[in-house]
């Protein structure tokens, strides 16, 4: 009789250990289809474009000659297909390949400019979001009043303004004119090669070395070009905040709290702020991850030699390798996002588990 | 809203903490900090480089057996080798500086100095078009290139050229000397290092390559015990910088030391600046115009000459091109013996429109114009535009990017375009006249796509053998340039299909602090001098 008892209550468990494994196994298949058609329509559409990355190596007074021993060594003599097998097998193998350009190979190339960005976006994000979140409260609090429209006018300039334009001018006025700021780059040039790299991560890496010197040029020059981005994403993530806290602050719970004389400020954060934490969760890790490749214009004028960047150039001359190297890894950005959004998710609401 | 206030005021103390902490920044006393758009920097093996760019990096990592001297150009100066010597047959004896070591310590031998040379060729890649115009070729170099003993080297002849034009191409890039026995260590496959002298360096010059990051930071480290004297700077950072208007931030506030590739509305700024200098180097190439005589109308050569009274030289040269280059009226500079004055480009809209109505076509025609979407040339393309204009002629402009302006002018699939000559400078009129007007096999297959002339698919005999003579003379300068000279004439008498509008001007910004930095025209400035003052 027991070990009937037993069964019969194993049985159910079983199956819901199954089914999770079976919900595991069809997510991660669905997710490495995607990343595959990802890779061969990047790296399809990329070698039927009308750039041809050859000219890009040998100049455009080569030879033909040169520029068909060039064109050969490179693979780029082959069918297009072909050359996605060759790509798609090393790839298996963990090899991205060569830029095709300086024929470096592509991962250390991505070790070295991925760190720059994800510098550049975390410092951007904690003040997008840590300004932009909380004007977003402020203003729906204020609807209607000045605080609302001021709140508002910010973020359409934000939303309107070319960043590369308000990135030229912040450097002409904070760099220039005051000199509150460093100018392009990750850091003062002279202080190139003093701490050594370990993280990749400037920041981390100088205060590893406890160089105050080092990590106050690494700030003054992320300050600048991390305020202009967060500019953009305060506009972006204010704007949202509102919109969400509005409608809460409609909500019947609130108006009953607020009639059974709850104070407004434990409204405000414990009760309608709680229940957009989940929706905010979702609109900062798409502004964080837009970055990475949304980035290149302030990379461009503040010459940070950072992941936006670096695809933009492979993009412009057909580097392929890099291309679909770059693509692969914004891909799996995003998944990785998605992830710990849901784990946030889990957290801020319990419902969900 | 007490913890919003609160937060607010926060982040308001730590950004201004944050500020509070930048120094006022200056370059330091023993560093050179460049910066300039790295796009091109795309290989340090000196066989295999053809840009501005890596020309100068390169000229810091290595050194050639002979160089130009940067304020007289065409005046050869010893360097690896302390001297030379033409025997009658054309061959060339150098002897190498006794004292002259690479950066691994090792004395450098005339065995080293062949296997360069040897290398140049045999890679395939950029320098083998170099050498192959003085019938050096991967089967003859390794007899041609020859060490006599360890410290003389010899060059012999295989087609007869005159020494000159040799001497003046080893000044450059593919001259440099590397160390045999370092890239021995790193050869792979038989590829003589390629692989790995791509980012790494194996010379004997003043710096030694630290680092190297593609679009970010090149940065050289001083060669203490440099066999030319001890270089005066520690370290030479050199900065990718894209955009122009940042980089003459950086220079008015002192951040960098030189600026190169400034756009001409930074350079007029920065002209009025007491503390930056701007140069200018005055390099090799034209910026043209070209027109493919596989077209029906440009087949003729009096719609050719024609169209040349059309555009108006002066205001292009003026507006235009401003300190991008320089006015040019012939295929031969000013500068260089050979030159015709009063030859050439004229301005003269009326005989234009005259001419082409004469021609057989009073009301103009109607074809497309390559350009490149950057400035200069899509300004240049415009203003052609406007001057063609004149006569009745519609040009349709297509920009695009490198290979979609040169890929159609490589294939002889074009009609009008604009374009700019861009190999490193030349001293002697060979180089000008042979880049523009020699085109000794007129067929597709050919692909002399580095000749303007096959691109127009435009072929002149006597042309081509008035150069091939003037190249073979190796005894008497004089003459050379006579046949120079006529060949110059006969070229453009017949209605060239290039036109050169613009020498090509390389302006640089600099700061006054700095002394003894002197660019050279074959690109191959030297930074080991350079001083600062206080």
């Amino acid at each position: 009789m027991v070990n009937q008892v037993e069964t019969v209550a194993r049985t159910p468990r079983r199956r819901s250990g199954l089914r999770k494994y079976r919900r595991f196994g069809g997510s991660l298949l669905s997710v490495l289809t995607t990343l595959f058609l990802l890779v061969l329509l990047t790296f399809v559409i990329g070698r039927l474009m009308p750039v041809d990355p050859v000219i890009a190596v040998v100049g455009p007074d080569a030879d033909r000659a040169t520029y068909l021993k060039v064109k050969q060594e490179l693979g780029l003599d082959l069918p297009v297909l072909q050359q996605f097998w060759i790509f798609f097998k090393n790839l298996l193998h963990g090899d991205f390949g060569t830029t095709l350009l300086t024929g470096r190979p592509v991962m250390e190339d991505i070790a070295r400019v991925l760190p720059a960005t994800v510098e550049l976006a975390t410092v951007t994000i904690i003040l997008g979001a840590g300004i932009g979140i909380p004007l977003g409260v402020y203003a729906a609090v204020n609807r209607g009043r000045f605080a609302d429209h001021a709140v508002r006018l910010i973020a359409l300039l934000g939303h309107s303004t070319p960043i590369f334009w308000i990135g030229m001018v912040g450097l002409m006025l904070f760099y220039a004119k005051l000199g509150w700021v460093g100018g392009s780059g990750r850091i003062d040039l002279f202080y190139e090669d003093i701490v050594p790299n370990v993280t990749g991560f400037l920041l981390i890496d100088a205060l590893l070395a406890w160089d105050t010197d080092v990590f106050w040029s690494a700030v003054s020059h992320i300050i600048l070009p991390a305020s202009v981005l967060a500019y953009a994403s305060i506009a972006y993530i204010s704007r949202i905040t509102r919109s969400f806290m509005l409608e809460q602050l409609s909500q019947e719970y609130v108006i009953t709290a607020r009639a059974k004389g709850v104070p407004r400020n434990s409204v405000i954060w414990h009760h309608a702020f709680k229940n957009i934490r989940v929706q905010l969760v979702t609109v900062v890790a798409l502004s964080y991850g837009g970055m990475l490749e949304g980035a290149v214009l302030i990379e461009t004028v503040f010459g940070w030699p950072g992941f936006g960047q670096y695809l933009t150039n492979a993009l412009v001359i057909g580097d392929m390798n890099v291309v679909v190297a770059c693509t692969l890894i914004i891909g799996c950005v995003f998944i990785a996002l998605n992830v710990i959004s849901d784990l946030l998710y889990k957290f801020f609401d319990p419902r969900i588990q | 809203m007490t913890h919003f206030r609160a937060f607010l005021a926060g982040t308001t103390a730590i950004v201004a903490a944050m500020t509070m902490n930048v120094a006022e920044a200056k370059t330091p006393q023993d560093q050179l900090v460049i910066g300039m758009n790295m796009v091109n920097l795309t290989s340090l093996d000196p066989h295999n480089v053809n840009s501005y760019e890596s020309y100068h990096v390169i000229a810091n990592l290595y050194d050639t057996l002979v160089r130009t001297d940067p304020q007289t150009p065409g005046k050869v100066l010893p360097m690896l080798a302390k001297s030379w010597n033409v025997l009658p047959d054309g061959t060339i004896e150098f002897t190498l500086d006794d004292r002259a070591t690479f950066q691994s310590g090792r004395k450098i031998t005339a065995a080293d100095v062949a296997y360069s040379l040897q290398r140049a060729v045999k890679l395939g890649l950029l320098a083998k078009a170099y050498y192959a115009n003085w019938g050096y070729t991967a089967d003859n170099v390794d007899q041609k290139f020859h060490a006599k003993d360890d410290n003389t080297f010899v060059m012999e002849v295989a087609t007869p050229v005159a020494p000159s034009l040799k001497l003046n191409a080893l000044t450059r890039a593919y001259g440099v000397v590397l160390d045999k026995e370092v890239l021995a260590k790193h050869e792979k496959d038989g590829d003589m290092g390629r692989g790995w002298l791509a980012s790494n360096a194996a010379g004997s010059g003043p710096f030694t390559l630290n680092r190297w990051n593609p679009n970010d930071i090149v940065v050289l480290n001083r060669v203490d015990d440099y066999w030319g004297g001890e270089p005066k700077m520690k370290r030479v950072l050199v900065r990718h910088l894209p955009e122009s208007q940042t980089e003459r931030l950086q220079l008015e506030k002192g951040d960098l030391d030189v600026g190169f590739q400034l756009v001409s509305a930074d350079i007029d700024g920065l002209a009025k600046n007491p503390d930056i200098v701007i140069d200018r180097l005055v390099g090799s190439g034209f910026y043209y115009m070209i027109m493919s005589t596989k077209d029906p109308e440009f087949a003729k050569p009096e719609v050719r000459k024609a169209l040349r009274y059309c555009i108006n030289y002066k205001d292009i040269n003026d507006v235009v091109m401003k300190n991008y280059g320089k006015s040019a009226t012939t295929f031969i500079p000013s500068d260089i013996p050979g030159y015709i004055p009063d030859i050439g480009n004229q301005y003269d809209p009326e005989k234009c429109k005259q001419d082409l109505a004469a021609a057989g076509y009073p009301e103009g025609f109607n074809k497309q114009l390559l350009s490149l979407n950057s400035t200069p040339y899509a300004d240049l393309a415009t203003a052609i535009q406007q001057n063609l204009a004149v006569a009745g002629v519609k040009v349709d402009i297509q920009t695009g990017n490198g290979d979609q302006t040169y890929g159609p002018m490589r294939d002889r699939k074009f009609e009008l375009g604009v374009g700019r000559t861009a190999s490193s400078a030349q001293t002697d009129a060979d180089g000008w006249i042979r880049t523009h007007a020699y085109n000794p096999d007129n067929t597709d297959g050919a692909n002399l796509a580095n000749l303007q002339a096959w691109r127009a698919s435009f072929q002149l005999p006597e042309v081509n053998k008035l150069i091939d003579e003037a190249a073979a003379i190796t005894d008497n300068e004089e003459k050379r340039v006579e046949l120079y000279k006529q060949a110059l004439k006969l070229f453009e008498e017949s209605g060239p299909p290039v036109i050169p509008i613009s020498q090509r001007v390389d302006p640089y910004a600099k700061s006054a602090r700095l002394k003894n930095y002197v660019g050279d025209i074959g690109w191959m400035t030297r930074w080991d001098q350079v001083e600062k003052q206080d």
